[in-house]
């Protein structure tokens, strides 16, 4: 077992960087893990002046944020490609190598995790074929290799980041042929204008760019199927009383974000209750990249108040509350106000797509009255497979209460147990059996 | 770096930056594998939350695509359900 490093941070985007930098800062020492090859996470992975997909705003952040890793170099060890598997009940962390699979043991003093939102995807009927993306994924892809894929891409759902997304693509040379927005959101313009400077700055470049590439910005529509066509997909699109119908390569989804907690431990600041966790940016409340540094910041400052009461008091800081009342100013502007209830999807359409189970499978499962979220987990396999739920649980619960009236939470469904990603037996084993050794094979070792 | 990967046994090309994934969406309109319950596997979230782009690498064993970073001379094969024991297959 490693004697370690005093704090774990997993997720190397701005919030855990920024909570690294501020712990270190104090004279503790950081483990900073990310599952990606490299830093920056969904929003500045592939940063660089050389970048044409990052503004000078987020560029600067950016920057900046590296420097302070920089200055605090020696006290944080950074590790890519690793990601974070759980926390036992001794306060014993196991980390995976992407590259090789094996796995390692560390027992720090406290925990922050930062490992970001993950998408809301709604599901639409055909969204589990492939080359049906979510926009999110898409776009993390194109901002590390800075090329967009080849053929017809429609961006549909719900949201800022369709924009964004697809204003990244145009950028890029390749603009979508279609964005599928389900709400209106140039109605409510007077909102529009109580959001700060830099969102709205931002919008305008991102719609300024579409106004260039001419790519046409579907208000209040919805994808109705997606289906195979020879080599592509062929998409059906409503809005209000006009069919439309695109072909396409790709289909990228986004139906907003929502906190990660599946897989990872709870937040415990009391001392007395085993080890310390904190949870920071988009994986605790998704406030975007412009909260992400306070939020870590905060996450860090709390966890200090635990180890020098006496030094350090936290204080909600204006930021985070700033970011809080624009994000739910964004959801005002972005309402959905053209989208399908799932029970009025075709039998055919899949909700887990882990499992391959469809809103009939829900529908005959739920005829017997009064099931359980357990029931629907374990008699119908919603949210069973490998995602552990954090692509179905929302939409299974949505749909079981229209069916039935009976509303579940997502986590009574999903549950919370670790591993948060999968680890072959082999692996575990050999942690066992090689206790004694203290770092990954492919780690270098520099504070042993 | 840039180079080629083998996708059952068909070269084909990378760029730096690409994810294995996003390399196998370029070249396989099919998808890059099936699941024991029919779930056709191929870049979806790609960040490594949705466990829906399985591959097998080297022979090594099964990694999200998402995830990893492709290298010249990268064998990666459909998933082989049959000869993986996990308790939900």
């Amino acid at each position: 077992m490693t004697t370690d490093n005093d704090v774990l941070v997993v997720g190397g985007g701005p919030a855990g960087i920024t909570a690294a930098c501020r712990i270190a800062e104090a004279g503790y020492t950081v483990r900073l893990c990310d599952a990606a090859p490299s830093l920056g996470g969904a929003m500045f992975r592939g940063a660089s002046a050389e970048s044409p997909l990052i503004s000078t705003e987020h560029l600067g952040t950016w920057r900046d944020i590296n420097a302070e890793l920089e200055n605090h170099a020696a006290s944080i060890r950074v590790m890519t490609s690793t990601s974070f598997v759980g926390l036992d009940s001794t306060g014993v962390a196991v980390l995976k190598s992407c590259s090789s699979g094996e796995a390692m043991q560390v027992s720090p003093r406290a925990v922050i995790i930062a490992t970001g939102a993950i998408e809301n995807i709604r599901p639409v009927p055909g969204w589990h074929l492939p080359g049906v993306v979510t926009a999110g994924g898409l776009q993390v892809n194109t901002k590390t290799c800075r090329t967009a894929p080849d053929g017809d891409i429609i961006i549909a759902g719900n949201g800022p980041l369709l924009i964004a997304v697809a204003a990244q693509l145009a950028k890029l040379g390749h603009p979508p042929v279609a964005i599928v927005e389900s709400g209106r959101p140039m109605l409510p313009r007077l909102q529009a204008l109580g959001l700060p400077l830099a969102y709205i700055r931002e919008a305008l470049s991102y719609y300024r760019t579409l106004k260039k590439f001419r790519v046409p910005w579907l208000h209040g529509a919805f994808i109705e199927r997606i289906s195979r066509r020879d080599d592509g997909l062929s998409v059906a699109i409503r809005k209000g009383t006009r069919a439309i119908i695109h072909n396409a390569n790709i289909v990228a989804l986004h139906n907003g974000l929502q906190s990660n907690p599946i897989g990872m431990p709870v937040e415990n600041v009391d001392l007395y209750k085993g080890i310390i966790v904190l949870h920071a940016g988009d994986c605790r409340e998704p406030l975007g990249a412009r909260a992400a540094p306070a939020s870590g910041h905060h996450a860090a400052d709390r966890l200090l108040a635990v180890l020098q009461p006496a030094a350090v008091k936290p204080s909600a800081p204006l930021q985070l509350r700033r970011q809080t009342l624009a994000q739910a100013r964004l959801k005002t502007i972005f309402k959905p106000v053209s989208q399908l209830p799932l029970h009025s999807m075709p039998d055919d359409t899949v909700i887990c797509r882990c499992e391959q189970k469809t809103v009939g499978d829900l529908r005959q499962l739920l005829l017997e009255p009064g099931a359980s979220a357990k029931e629907i987990k374990l008699n119908g396999r919603f949210g069973m497979g490998r995602c552990q739920g954090r692509f179905c649980a929302r939409s299974t619960v949505e749909l079981a209460a229209e069916l039935t009236g009976l509303r579940h939470t997502s986590e009574s469904l999903t549950g919370n147990r670790w591993p948060a990603s999968p680890i072959s037996i082999g692996a575990l084993a050999r942690l066992a059996t090689d206790s004694a050794t203290t770092e990954s094979p492919d780690a270098e070792s520099q504070d042993v | 770096m840039s180079g080629f990967v083998y996708w059952r046994d068909r070269k084909i090309p990378f760029q730096a930056g690409e994810s294995l994934a996003y390399v196998l969406l370029r070249e396989t309109t099919a998808g890059c594998g099936i699941s024991a319950c029919g779930q056709t596997y191929g870049l979806f979230c790609g960040i490594g939350a949705c466990q829906g782009c399985l591959v097998d690498v080297d022979g090594r064993g099964v990694v999200e695509a998402c995830l990893t970073v492709p290298h010249d001379g990268m064998r990666v094969n459909p998933v082989n359900h049959s000869a993986v024991n996990n308790d939900d297959d």
